[in-house]
């Protein structure tokens, strides 16, 4: 009895079969296994998706698309007004605010911690950025209410106000609500008040630095030692070098800007307890706010009646969809640059 | 799918709590309820340790998840009683099958804090100025409605920034009644509800949140539980209440307030203690529920019997802890009306006791 053996591969004699027979076992299970794995994931998603989409089914049909054109959130009984905009448009601002702050800010760190600083001095350097990322997101809330906006609100806030209120806007006129207001005079407009888009960014900018941090040092750490030698060789500075680092790397960057990123459109804690809770729109960094994430957290517990709960599991679905949007735009994004790059 | 998810998750937790329980009494009957978080305070350290204490055979468990979840758990059947800030809606009444007793426990009291250090002594407010001071109406400390009710206080020239709950409550939905019902412009404009469309002011999560922004900024107002400010120390105005007497917030005031309204009160208890008349009667209060099935019949007689005995217990013995917690325990016509109320009780149409 000899096991059946694959005829293309010439015969070996060293590799018994039932040695073999054992070796194919081991790549089926794995195998098996690693399906299994993406199978659970993907229908995790999918349940997921199907709960929102069954949560928010009466929504979706009494307010469609409604939802992205009004602003307006008003569940008090018999009134019920559903509108995702503020929230979308809080989101964005304080995710943007974020990102703008905080990927220079985390590329300098890794670009020190990699290619300046001393040895002794990365590691610990290293250590405190990430000891960041182990702190709860409601420490940071509590951190952000209690010290962070007080005193932006009587330090930092009174000296940009004094610094941008003459940089006037182009004024677009008011919702008739009143509660829009884009633009407003100003981008300080309505003066300091520590509880705003500004402080929901800068909260965000924090949380986010070490994750972008911790993946860009790891990836410029990648960069070989054949091709900085060589450019030293060539002649290159310190400076043109480390771009080439920088260009070398920029998948894995942009990367971790993308995880950034998703972070910051998720995290709701730290957020609602300094932006100040309101669904108003304003160009003004001054202006109280309120993010997809934060009225769900704020108002799931008590939405006590249908439509209102229908409503809650609708912005949980936009939330989601724009997660998802975000990430393949990117990475649209991301492989046209490497193709321009590669026809360049 | 939701009720499912909701089932699935309360049973979990019973699940992870009986067999937590399971090592201490093993013949005790275990009761579930969920709901406000108000009233988790005193719930959690005094009634519910107290009560075991004293009753070994039975085992509460409370999970402060909101007074909606409390709601939702009742209408689903996943809980044996429920705390609620809000007494239930005609419709979620019925969504739980028609038939609910809601039994006041405590009184909450809202006062208005606010942070002015050059005011030393407390400013006076009605429930007009408050309301337009929410609608954005009065926009400063000095405008000549406040200073009418101040005479001789020396305001200062600052704006007014007002604070609220961003999160859904029962202190909101209260605070939002009283507005209703001294502002007619209120009533057409924002309404009454456990969240609302706040016209001007930022929002903090909790009195925590609340509190944070009245004392991170001169000039800011917001309301607050009575326990939370008395505790905390925040200075708090007197109102001036329906019949036109200045009230400082006090327990004696609320009481008062139950007093006032007793007589008015629907046979089922759904009013909030809202701008009463009567002398001493503070404006802005209401009361907190434990809202049971009318017949038990959806769980065991065992358990039935400690539902009701452990309400029971909070009525009258649990009354005395109230006060050390800064609640305000019911006023002695208003506790035998309530205990009337829970005689009503059925299990499967029989009556339990």
């Amino acid at each position: 009895m000899t096991a059946p053996t694959d005829p293309t591969l010439p015969h070996n004699p060293f590799i018994d079969v039932q040695q073999n027979a054992f070796r194919r076992g081991v790549d089926k299970a794995t195998k098996a296994a690693a399906l299994g794995g993406v199978l659970l994931t993907i229908t995790i998603l999918i349940i997921v998706f199907v709960v929102l989409i069954h949560g928010s089914w009466m929504a979706l049909r009494q307010i469609g698309w409604h939802f992205f054109t009004t602003q307006a959130w008003n569940p008090v009984p018999g009134r019920d007004q559903y509108g995702v905009l503020s929230f979308l448009y809080g989101t964005g601002v304080t995710t943007f605010l974020a990102l703008l702050i905080g990927v220079p800010l985390s590329i300098g760190t890794a670009i020190f911690i990699t290619r300046i600083a001393p040895r002794w001095l990365a590691g610990p350097v290293s250590f405190l950025v990430e000891l960041l990322a182990a702190i709860p997101s409601i420490a940071y809330g509590l951190w952000g209410c209690f010290v962070m906006s007080p005193w932006l609100q009587n330090y930092l806030e009174p000296i940009l106000y004094d610094a941008l209120k003459h940089i006037k806007l182009i004024p677009v006129g008011k919702y008739p609500s009143g509660r829009i207001e884009f633009f407003p005079a100003n981008l300080v407009h309505g003066g300091p008040s520590g509880s705003d888009f500004l402080a929901g960014g800068l909260i965000l900018t924090i949380m986010i630095l070490p994750i972008i941090t911790a993946i860009t040092r790891d990836v410029l750490l990648q960069f070989p030692q054949e091709i900085e030698h060589g450019a030293y060789g060539l002649g290159a500075t310190w400076w043109q070098t480390t771009r080439l680092a920088l260009a070398y790397c920029r998948a894995g960057i942009f990367g971790a800007v993308m995880l950034g990123m998703a972070r910051a459109i998720g995290e709701t804690m730290a957020v609602i307890m300094v932006i100040g809770n309101t669904d108003h729109i304003s160009a003004s960094l001054f202006a109280g706010g309120q993010t997809m994430s934060g009225v769900l957290a704020n108002e799931f517990m008590e939405a006590d009646h249908p439509i209102y709960l229908s409503a809650m599991f609708y912005v949980a679905l936009v939330l989601m969809l724009s997660s998802l949007v975000t990430n393949v735009i990117a990475r649209a994004l991301l492989s046209r640059i490497d193709r321009e790059r590669q026809l360049a | 799918m939701f009720k499912a998810l909701r089932h699935g998750i309360l049973a979990a937790v019973a699940a992870a709590l009986v067999s937590a329980g399971m090592t201490t009494t093993v013949n005790a009957v275990e009761i579930q309820g969920a709901g406000s978080t108000f009233v988790a305070p005193v719930m959690l350290k005094k009634w519910i340790p107290h009560f075991m204490a004293s009753h070994p055979n039975i085992k509460v468990d409370y999970q402060p998840i909101g007074s909606g979840g409390g709601i939702n758990g009742l209408i689903n059947k996943t809980i044996n009683f429920c705390g609620s800030d809000a007494a239930m809606t005609n419709s979620q009444i019925s969504a739980a099958g028609g038939h609910v007793l809601h039994m006041p426990e405590v009184a909450g009291p809202e006062v208005m804090s606010y942070n002015l250090p050059m005011i030393h002594k407390p400013l006076v407010m009605n429930g007009k100025l408050i309301a337009d001071i929410y609608l954005g109406k009065v926009t400063h400390w000095n405008s000549p409605e406040i200073q009418a009710l101040n005479p001789g206080v020396t305001l200062p020239n600052l704006r007014i920034l007002v604070a609220h709950r961003s999160d859904g409550s029962g202190t909101t939905y209260i605070f939002t009644g009283y507005l209703c019902k001294v502002s007619h412009q209120w009533k057409t404009q924002v309404g009454q509800s456990t969240s609302v469309q706040w016209p001007v002011g930022r929002g903090g999560k909790g009195n925590p949140g609340v509190a944070a922004l009245i004392d991170k900024t001169v000039g800011g107002i917001g309301y607050l539980e009575y326990a939370y400010a008395i505790i905390g120390h925040f200075p708090t105005a007197t109102l001036i209440n329906k019949d036109g007497f200045k009230i400082r917030p006090s327990i004696p005031a609320v009481i008062a307030a139950q007093k006032a309204v007793v007589a008015d009160l629907p046979a089922d208890f759904r009013l909030p203690i809202i701008n009463p008349t009567g002398r001493n009667a503070y404006p802005i209060s209401g009361f907190t529920y434990l809202i049971i099935d009318r017949d038990l019949g959806y769980m065991s007689k065992a358990k039935a019997k400690a539902t009701v005995e452990f309400i029971h217990w909070v009525l009258t013995k649990g009354q005395k802890y109230a006060k050390s917690m800064q609640y305000i325990k019911l006023g002695s016509v208003m506790r035998k009306k309530v205990l009337a109320e829970l005689s009503k009780v059925t299990w499967k149409g029989q009556p339990l006791n």
